[in-house]
């Protein structure tokens, strides 16, 4: 499944511009070193925060997308990193719960 | 630019930062012919008029314009010039200057120096270039700052960084840096996300744990990239302890944006071939890591391009 595919399914608003690479998997977490420890690159990460380092992060470790979740915007800083990294942020008004479980349900394991 | 940034500027810059000190002069005994001329060939508005080192007055366009209404007689530069010239000082603020031009209308002011002596000409244009450099200067500086400074040495690339500490939200400007340079030279994903993640563990250890911040040196050859960490202190009690997985002493405020799991150092470790640590309680951290770039790690080198567009080898 697509970054662009995925976010048309769970229904996610875009805040950078949307791609097409392949998603290879998800992680779940508020900690950035954990996602540095435990991602992959081209994942999906879920979180609440919403600070300039969640695009460094993603950068670093080469996730293919972030969703915010629980209706938190990102700061426009991330925003512009995450763009000229080519990392694609969605927002969600649902908690990660929830969105974990819907992109689980898509076949993302 | 907020407008708070220009305030502060034409507050801190001193007239003498704005002033042109290349200005041309005329003598109050020569023909206003002489002036006129002048003033065409510098393309200025106005001149100071001097008798050796002392200005004694102002001549300009209107004044040109005055006389040769007059039916441009030979009427000497004297006769027509301003003698109540408006001068400012060099040493006070651009603010003060830009007030003038503002009250007076005029497009140039004389700048005299402590003793009183002309100096320089002080123009809306001169403050504006002043202005635009400044800017442009800081926003270098901004630059630097957030993404280092980058120099050759030889084949190999020095990456410098100076962290401060406290800048939260700023993590990541020298991983995202340095991922970038290692890209650009060709090395494969899998060896960048190495030293990106290392990088980037390291620039939030100085960010939340040091008192002053510290410095990240990136070099950068074919054969190794190596990461030099270091700060001034507060220094690490127990070094294994901080090595454990989970160890953290993060503050609840740095916890909440994410630092702190605990898990910056076991990750250096992990994504480094080669990971020294020392430090010392009261003096300060210092880290080396060294990363291995095997053939494999870099993308083959182009083909050299062929002159004329005669057939292009390649040999795989
Ligand atoms: N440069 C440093 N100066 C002083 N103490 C440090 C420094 N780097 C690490 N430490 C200490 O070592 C501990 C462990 O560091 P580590 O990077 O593994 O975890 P963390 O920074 O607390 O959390 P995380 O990296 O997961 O966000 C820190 O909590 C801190 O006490
Ligand atoms: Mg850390």
């Amino acid at each position: 499944m697509t970054v662009a595919e995925l976010g048309a399914a769970l229904g996610l608003t875009p805040c950078t511009p949307v791609s097409d690479r392949e998603v290879t998997g998800a992680i779940v977490s508020d900690l950035l070193s954990d996602v540095l420890a435990n991602g992959a690159p081209d994942y999906v990460w879920i979180t609440i925060q919403t600070h300039r380092n969640v695009a460094a992060v993603a950068s670093a470790q080469g996730l293919a997308a972030v969703i915010l979740t629980a209706g938190r915007a990102p700061n426009e800083d991330l925003v512009s990193l995450a763009e000229t990294e080519s990392v694609t942020v969605f927002t969600s008004l649902q908690p990660t719960y929830t969105v974990a479980g819907l992109l689980y349900g898509l076949g993302v394991r | 630019m907020e407008y708070s940034v220009i305030h502060e500027l034409v507050h801190r810059l001193k007239v003498s930062h704005a002033m042109s000190t290349d200005y041309v002069t005329v003598p109050p005994n020569v023909a206003m012919r002489v002036a006129q001329q002048r003033m065409r060939e510098a393309r200025a508005g106005g001149m100071p008029v001097t008798r050796g080192d002392e200005m004694v007055g102002i001549v300009t366009t209107e004044d040109v314009i005055l006389w040769l209404d007059g039916g441009g007689r030979d009427d000497l530069v004297e006769q027509w010039m301003t003698r109540d010239v408006v001068t400012v000082d060099r040493r006070w603020p651009l603010t003060e200057a830009m007030g003038l031009f503002g009250k007076t209308g005029f497009g140039r002011l004389p700048v005299l120096d402590e003793g009183g002596q002309l100096c320089g000409v002080i123009t809306p244009e001169s403050i504006l270039k002043s202005l635009l450099d400044e800017v442009s200067a800081m926003l270098t500086a901004k630059d630097e700052a957030e993404s280092g400074r980058a120099t050759m040495d030889g084949s190999v690339l020095r990456i410098e960084f100076d962290v401060p500490a406290r800048d939260y939200e700023r993590a990541g400007m020298a991983s995202v840096r340095v991922k970038r340079e290692l890209a650009a030279r060709g090395f494969k994903p899998q060896l960048q996300r190495r030293v990106a993640i290392a990088t980037h563990e390291c620039e939030t250890n100085l960010i939340i744990h040091t008192t002053e911040g510290g410095r990240i040196v990136a070099l950068v050859d074919d054969g190794s990239v190596k990461l030099t960490v270091s700060d001034k202190g507060p220094g690490i009690e127990d070094i294994e302890r901080a090595m454990v997985p989970g160890f953290s002493t993060a503050s609840d405020f740095v916890r909440d944006l994410g630092f702190g799991a605990g898990m910056g150092l076991p990750n250096i470790r992990k994504c480094a071939d080669r990971f020294e640590i020392r430090s010392k309680r009261g003096s300060g951290t210092w880290l080396h890591l060294e990363f291995d770039v095997t053939p494999g790690d870099r993308a083959p080198a182009d083909p050299p391009s062929t002159d004329g567009g005669g057939e292009e080898v390649r040999i795989r």
